[in-house]
């Protein structure tokens, strides 16, 4: 048996201090990056058109001219006027404001968003 | 310092994949809402875990198949075929839009005839259907086009025959077949086939094992899994039903709920889809899309020679369960037989509901209101114990 060996390991510490350094950026590294990989902006609204997809601060207010309507952004809420579509449901779906909702104008291929995950996860009867 | 190295690579990679299987769990891949079933109709999806691209396309797949077979804007599917029909033809069509047939039927008989999937003829007839609504629903202004209302007796000439059960189904040899004795008989599956499509969607996710998803077409939804996130619990709101559309810019909700997973919700409504009739003397009657058993909508009754809208009916039906084209069907049954008919109906079924009229509401099952202080438009209607 080679006893200079087994010295040699009795003593090594198997836990320095710069090990727990180490450990703690790490973990301060990954508590940074998984909060921002996770997390959903809740304050941009998302508009989807068929030429591209087009994203706004929600608490900017503005009106952004589209091809086939207007989109409106004005104290934390979104709704959709001047549609030139039969049916005109994006203008019925009225002010939304939440994170998750959404308006959609089917026949023009447009989809404005609210992003965020907020309180519900969905909603019924619009 | 060799080994202080070897040790942060160490940790690096364990700690480096736990926050991927962290952040591949606690998210959810999503697909924005796209155009579906002839492009009438919207389908979103987000999924977490399992294969969520493979199952997604599964859906979209499964949804253009039933679309294919059962469209009424596409001359050649199953279903236009057999509208076109005379009586006692045989017509051969795909075993989604037999499957549909057959359940639908069985909601007929289950609901007394509430919920019919042969009523275009009066859906026609009281300018209900999908191109008159876009012709007559206000606008946001206020401004309107009054269509003229048909008579009781046209109406009740147009019920007689808008009976499913006068149309045979049967399977041979693998083929399926759908006959009618009646040639003026004509099928439209709208009101359950997004349910059955979400059903068929569940199969889907469970197939490319994935862990949590929330799907929806057009109101249809179904949340797949517990939540990831919180409690687990789906929390959802139910849209206000008043004002109604194109009376108001700014909806709220009437209640939120929580849900445990795998169930759907569907709520079906006078709010939404429906038009203005100005009579003669100056009041205005409302007429909602959805259909009673007798073939007049939904809140509307016969006063003298016209109509009025009567002075309590469902306004808004939510229900719950486990199939979603129970759901779809039995929320728009609820709407045609009113709070204690339709609310009995759910009971016995099995399946769970909030259900509002316009004075009214009542919960049947178990279900959880959330936060109801914040979310508490229900407070404006009176509690109704069945």
């Amino acid at each position: 048996m080679n006893f200079e060996n087994v010295k040699k390991v009795k003593r090594s510490k198997p836990f320095t201090v710069v090990d727990a350094v180490i450990v703690a950026v790490l973990i301060a590294a990954i508590a940074v990056a998984f909060w921002a990989t996770t997390r959903i902006p809740s304050d941009v609204v998302t508009i989807t058109t068929p030429d591209g997809k087009y994203e706004y601060d929600i608490n900017i207010d503005r009106a952004i001219e589209l091809e086939h309507l207007t989109v409106h952004i004005q104290n934390g809420a979104v709704w959709v006027e001047g549609a030139d579509c039969g049916d005109k449901t994006c203008e019925r779906t009225g002010r939304i404001n939440r994170a998750g909702q959404s308006i959609v104008c089917l026949p023009n291929g447009i989809s404005v968003v609210i992003g965020g995950s907020g309180d519900l996860q969905w909603e019924l009867g619009r | 310092m060799e080994r202080a190295v070897k040790k942060a690579i160490f940790f690096i990679a364990v700690c480096g994949a736990t926050l991927l299987c962290a952040c591949r769990g606690a998210g959810y891949t999503v697909f924005a809402p796209v155009p579906s079933f002839s492009g009438d109709i919207l389908f979103s999806a987000k999924i977490s875990g399992g294969r969520a691209q493979y199952a997604y396309d599964g859906m979209r797949e499964i949804i253009d198949g039933i679309d294919e077979q059962v469209s009424l804007t596409d001359s050649d599917s199953d279903l236009s075929r057999f509208n076109n029909a005379v009586a006692n033809e045989r017509v051969e069509v795909g075993k989604y839009a037999y499957e549909l047939f057959v359940l639908s039927l069985r909601y007929y008989e289950l609901t007394g005839g509430a919920f019919n999937c042969a009523v275009s003829p009066l859906a026609e007839l009281w300018h209900t259907d999908a191109t008159s609504l876009g012709m007559y629903a206000p606008d946001i202004d206020g401004s309107h086009i009054s269509p003229p209302l048909p008579t009781a007796q046209e109406t009740a000439e147009t019920a007689a025959y808008c009976r499913p059960d006068t149309v045979s189904a049967w399977e041979e040899n693998g083929r399926y077949y759908l006959e009618k004795s009646d040639g003026r008989v004509k099928l439209d599956f709208g009101g359950i086939a997004k349910g059955y499509a979400v059903d068929k969607c569940v199969e889907v996710l469970e197939r490319y094992s994935v862990a949590s998803a929330l799907i929806d077409i057009s109101g249809n939804a179904y949340f797949y899994g517990r939540y990831i996130g919180g409690d687990g619990d789906w929390r959802v709101g139910i849209m206000s039903p008043r004002p109604r559309a194109a009376q108001t810019l700014s909806r709220g909700y009437v209640c939120a709920v929580s849900l445990d997973g795998d169930v759907s919700a569907v709520t079906s409504g006078d709010y939404m889809r429906y038009y203005i009739h100005d009579n003669d003397d100056g009041s205005a009657v409302y007429v909602p899309h959805i259909l009673g058993a007798d073939g007049v909508p939904i809140g509307v009754v016969s006063s003298g020679d016209g109509w009025k809208n009567d002075d309590e009916w469902v306004i808004s039906a939510t229900v719950t369960g486990e199939s979603s084209a129970a759901c779809d069907a039995l929320s728009t049954a609820v709407c045609a037989l009113g709070m204690e008919e339709g609310g009995a109906l759910l009971q016995k079924l099995g399946y769970k509901g909030l259900i509002f009229t316009e004075k009214r509401y009542t919960i049947i099952g178990d279900i959880r209101l959330h936060d109801p202080d914040v979310y508490d438009g229900h407070k404006d209607y009176e509690y109704h114990e069945l």
